[in-house]
C-alpha cells in the first residue's frame, strides 16, 4: 500500500494544469445537449485531442498519450477543477472505447478509434427500446442475415438515445438470433447514422434541451466488419461497456471533487446571509457541505482501491454497481444542498439548477439503481435471483 | 499510488482471522456475555503468540515493528467476532504509546533494561493485560480484568500503573464497579455485558496506588518544546485507538450483513427464500454499499497517520508541516470513525430487519454483535463529535 502520488504523477498534475490554465475555452459553454452548444464543445475537445489531452490513457497511436490510469484520474481532476464541463464525445472514449479495446479486432481499433478520439466521429448508445429499459434483455430491434452482401439488415428502434440528435454513429444490440435464450441471440453493431434507412427524431429532456432521440431502423445494412465481439454473443460485450458506464471511466471522482469545491465556495459566500436567517439553518448547510465533501472523498478512495486492483491485472466486476448507486446519489445530494444553500434563489436558472436537474437523470440511467441493487444482492452478496 | 494489501498484510489478517474463528467463538462470547467470566485469558494468550500486543512496537523492542494499517487489518477481525478485551487500549494506547516515546527518546533506556524492562515485555506478550484512561473521570474498558493501567491526562506525562490494585495488601481492595463514579448514579454497565467498564478511584490512587514503574515519568522534568512533543504523542495515541476502534466497527458490520445474508437465503416464506424478495436484497444491498464506502477511509487515515509518526520519528517535519498533516490526520480519522460508526449502525439494524423477530430473541447470536457496534459507534468519540471536526477541518 503507498497513498501517495509520484514524482512523474506530480509532474503529470502540472502539466495537465498548466495547459488547462492556458488553453481553457470561454466558459460557461452553451449545454451540449442543444444543437449549438454540442458544435461548441465538439470544437474544444477537438482542441484537446490536438494537444494530446482527450484521451490520454490511450495508446499514442491512437490519439492517446499512453499515461496510467493513474494519471488519467489526475487529468479528470484537474479538468473538472478547471471548471470545464462534462464531455459530449463521453459515450465514445468512455464507454465503447474500453469496450473496442477489449473485443475490437486490429482492423477496428485503427479504424474506429483515431477518428473518435478526434471528435470527427461521434458516438451514441442505442441500447434502450420502448419495451426494453431495465429489462435490456428483452430488446426486439433485430438483425436479419444477408450472406451475399457480407452484412446484415437492421430494423426496430431505439430510444433515449443520448445525444443521439447529434451523433454520427451509434453502437447498439439487435437481436440475430430470435430462438435463442434471451441473453443470448444478441449482437452488439457499430453503426454509422448517415446509413439510407435510418431516421433520427429528436426528444426534449425536462430541462427543455434536446438531450435524447429516437432511432428507427428500417432495412439499415451493416457490414460483418461492424460487429463488435463475436455473432450472438453481443450480451458479453455490453456488459463490458456497462461495467464502463457504471464504474470506472464515466463518472471520475474528479468531478464530484471539484462540485464539492465549488459548494464550499457557495457555503462560504453565502454562510453569513444563512447565518442571519437562522443560526440552526447554517449548521445544518455547514453539516451537510461536509456530508459531500466526505461522500466525494469516499468515491474517491473507492475509485483508487478499483484502479489498483485493475492496474494489479484483475477485471472490475460486479463491483461497478455499488460505485453506480454511490456516485448518482452523491450527485443528487451535491446538487439539493447547493439549491438549499442559495435559498429562495435556488430555483432560478442556473449552473446549479442545471446540474440539478441533470443529476436526477443518474439514479435512472446506466441501469437503475434498483437494478444495481439487484445485481449487488445477487452477484456480491449471492442471493438467489428469482 | 497502490491502494493494495501486500501479501503480508493479507496474511496477517487471514492468520489472526483464522485463530480468531477456533478460540474465540460465539460460544465463548456468550459464555462471557452471560457473565461466567470478564474476558477469555485463554483466547488473549492466543493473539498474544501470533503477535497482535506487539504489531507497534518497534523491532528493537522485542515487536513486530509494523504500523496501524496492520491494527486495523487485525482490529476488523477482531470486530468480525466482537473479541472481549482491550486489545485496542493494549495495543495502541500503552505498547504503542510507550513505544513512540522511547522511539522519540523520551522514555529513557528503561524499556530495554532495568525494572521496566519486564513489564514492557509481558506487555508486548501479553502475558499481562494493560488498558488506559484519557481522563481522571473517564470510565476505564475492562479495568477489573487488566494487570496495569496507564493514566494518560492532558498535560500530565503518562504513569503506568499495576491496574487497580493497590500497593497495601493490607488494605481491603474496593468495589471497582462502584469505585466513586463521577457522576452519581452512573450506571456501571454496558448494553453490551461483555464490555466491562470500571472506574479509577483517584483518592485511593493518590494515595500511593501508582507505582511507577520507571517507563514513565513526571513530566516537569522536560522543556516546553518537549511537554508539546509528549502531549501530541497523547493525541497520536487517541488518534490511533478512535481509528481502530473504526477498524473493529467495520469488521462487526461486515459480520452481521454475514448473518442476515446467510439467514435470507436459507428462510423460506411464501413457498421461496425470502432473500429471492427484492425489498430483502436492497435492504442488504444498501448497508453493504455503506460498509464498503467505510472501508477505504479507515485505511486511508491509516497509512496517512503511519506516515505522519515515521516522519515524526526521523525528525523529517517542520513544525508547520507538522501543523498542516496533523490537521489533515484529524480529519480523515474522524471522515472514517463517522463512516465506520453509520455502516455498523446500518449494518445492525438492517441485520435485525431480515432476521425477524429471531434476531430480537436473546438466545440469537445478533444482538451480541449489534450491542458492540452501540457501544463502539460513540467511543472515542461520538458521530457528533467526529462529524463537526471534519466540519470544522473541510470548512476552515
Amino acid at each position: 500500500m503507498d497513498l501517495t502520488y509520484s514524482d512523474q504523477e506530480i509532474q503529470f498534475r502540472h502539466e495537465a494544469r498548466q495547459w488547462l490554465t492556458q488553453n481553457a475555452p470561454k466558459l460557461p459553454m452553451p449545454p451540449g445537449d442543444t444543437r449549438e452548444g454540442f458544435d461548441v464543445h465538439r470544437a474544444w475537445e477537438k482542441v484537446l485531442y490536438e494537444a494530446g489531452w482527450a484521451v490520454v490513457s490511450w495508446p499514442a497511436r491512437y490519439g492517446g498519450r499512453d499515461a496510467s490510469l493513474w494519471e488519467w484520474l489526475i487529468f479528470e481532476e484537474e479538468y473538472y477543477s478547471a471548471g470545464l464541463p462534462q464531455r459530449v464525445a463521453q459515450n465514445g472514449i468512455f464507454l465503447l472505447a474500453p469496450t473496442v479495446f477489449e473485443f475490437g479486432t486490429q482492423e477496428q481499433k485503427d479504424r474506429i478509434l483515431p477518428r473518435m478520439a478526434s471528435t470527427q466521429d461521434m458516438w451514441c448508445q442505442g441500447w434502450s427500446e420502448p419495451n426494453a429499459g431495465s429489462d435490456l434483455a428483452g430488446i426486439s430491434s433485430r438483425a436479419t442475415r444477408d450472406e451475399a452482401a457480407g452484412g446484415w439488415i437492421l430494423d426496430g428502434q431505439k430510444t433515449w438515445t443520448t445525444r443521439g440528435a447529434f451523433c454520427t454513429h451509434l453502437f447498439g444490440l439487435f437481436r440475430t438470433d430470435p430462438q435463442a435464450d434471451r441473453h443470448r441471440g444478441m449482437t452488439y453493431f457499430l453503426v454509422d447514422l448517415s446509413s439510407p434507412g435510418i431516421t433520427v427524431r429528436p426528444v426534449n429532456k425536462f430541462d427543455g434541451d434536446v438531450g435524447f432521440a429516437e432511432v428507427f431502423f428500417d432495412g439499415v445494412f451493416v457490414d460483418d466488419s461492424n460487429i463488435l465481439g463475436e455473432v450472438d454473443r453481443g450480451w458479453e460485450v455490453a456488459m463490458a461497456t456497462t461495467g464502463s458506464e457504471r464504474g470506472l471511466s464515466l463518472r471520475s471522482p474528479g468531478r464530484f471533487m471539484a462540485a464539492v469545491d465549488r459548494l464550499i465556495d457557495l457555503y462560504k459566500a453565502r454562510q453569513g446571509e444563512l447565518a442571519q436567517d437562522s443560526l440552526a439553518q447554517n449548521s445544518r448547510y455547514r453539516r451537510q457541505v461536509a456530508e459531500c465533501w466526505m461522500k466525494a472523498q469516499a468515491y474517491k478512495l473507492a475509485t483508487d482501491a478499483t484502479v489498483s486492483k485493475i492496474v494489479a491485472g484483475q477485471k472490475p466486476g460486479p463491483e461497478s454497481s455499488l460505485n453506480k448507486i454511490f456516485w448518482s446519489e452523491m450527485d443528487i445530494e451535491i446538487h439539493e444542498t447547493a439549491l438549499g444553500i442559495l435559498g429562495g434563489m435556488g430555483h432560478l436558472e442556473s449552473e446549479w439548477m442545471k446540474g440539478f436537474e441533470f443529476s436526477l437523470a443518474g439514479p435512472i440511467y446506466a441501469g437503475t439503481n434498483e437494478i444495481q441493487r439487484n445485481i449487488v444482492a445477487e452477484r456480491l452478496l449471492g442471493l438467489p435471483r428469482r | 499510488m497502490n491502494f493494495s494489501f501486500t501479501r503480508d498484510q493479507l496474511d496477517l489478517r487471514d492468520t489472526l482471522g483464522e485463530v480468531l474463528s477456533k478460540e474465540f467463538t460465539p460460544e465463548r462470547l456468550r459464555e462471557i456475555f452471560e457473565g461466567l467470566h470478564p474476558i477469555d485469558q485463554k483466547a488473549w494468550g492466543v493473539l498474544g503468540e501470533v503477535g497482535m500486543f506487539s504489531l507497534l512496537a518497534p523491532q528493537d523492542l522485542g515487536g513486530l515493528g509494523m504500523g496501524l494499517v496492520e491494527v486495523c487489518l487485525a482490529a476488523e477481525e477482531l470486530g468480525r467476532c466482537a473479541f472481549v478485551g482491550p486489545v485496542v487500549e493494549h495495543t495502541c494506547a500503552v505498547v504503542g504509546h510507550l513505544s513512540l516515546l522511547w522511539s522519540l527518546g523520551l522514555a529513557g533506556g528503561d524499556l530495554l533494561e532495568g525494572p521496566g524492562q519486564e513489564d514492557f515485555n509481558n506487555l508486548v506478550s501479553g502475558t499481562k493485560v494493560a488498558t488506559v484512561q484519557l481522563r481522571p473521570t473517564d470510565p476505564v474498558a475492562w479495568g477489573e480484568a487488566s494487570d496495569l493501567v496507564l493514566l494518560c491526562y492532558e498535560g500530565q506525562g503518562p504513569r503506568l500503573a499495576r491496574g487497580l490494585m493497590w500497593d497495601d495488601p493490607n488494605r481491603p481492595r474496593p468495589s471497582l464497579g462502584q469505585a466513586t463514579p463521577p457522576v452519581a448514579q452512573v450506571p456501571a454497565r454496558s448494553v453490551d455485558h461483555s464490555y466491562q467498564l470500571s472506574w479509577v478511584d483517584q483518592g485511593q490512587f493518590n494515595r500511593g496506588g501508582i507505582i511507577n514503574l520507571d517507563l514513565t515519568f513526571p513530566i516537569d522534568q522536560f522543556d516546553k518544546k518537549t511537554k508539546t512533543l509528549i502531549e501530541l504523542v497523547r493525541q497520536i495515541t487517541i488518534e490511533r485507538c478512535t481509528l481502530v476502534v473504526a477498524g473493529q466497527l467495520i469488521g462487526l458490520a461486515d459480520k452481521m450483513i454475514s448473518m442476515a445474508v446467510d439467514y435470507a437465503k436459507d428462510r423460506t416464506q411464501f413457498q421461496v427464500t425470502i432473500g429471492s424478495n427484492q425489498a430483502v436484497k436492497h435492504h442488504l444491498a444498501n448497508s453493504y454499499l455503506a460498509l464498503d464506502h467505510a472501508r477505504h477511509p479507515v485505511y486511508y487515515a491509516a497509512f496517512n497517520l503511519d506516515r505522519f509518526v515515521e516522519d515524526l520519528v526521523s525528525h523529517s517535519m517542520s513544525d508547520d508541516d507538522i501543523a498542516g498533516r496533523w490537521d489533515e490526520c484529524l480529519r480523515d480519522v474522524s471522515f472514517a470513525k463517522v463512516y465506520a460508526s453509520r455502516a455498523a449502525r446500518l449494518a445492525g439494524k438492517t441485520s435485525l430487519q431480515c432476521h425477524g423477530a429471531i434476531g430480537y430473541s436473546w438466545e440469537h447470536d445478533l444482538h451480541m454483535y449489534m450491542k458492540r457496534s452501540w457501544a463502539l459507534a460513540n467511543l472515542w468519540g461520538t458521530v457528533d463529535f467526529h462529524l463537526d471536526r471534519v466540519t470544522g477541518l473541510v470548512l476552515r
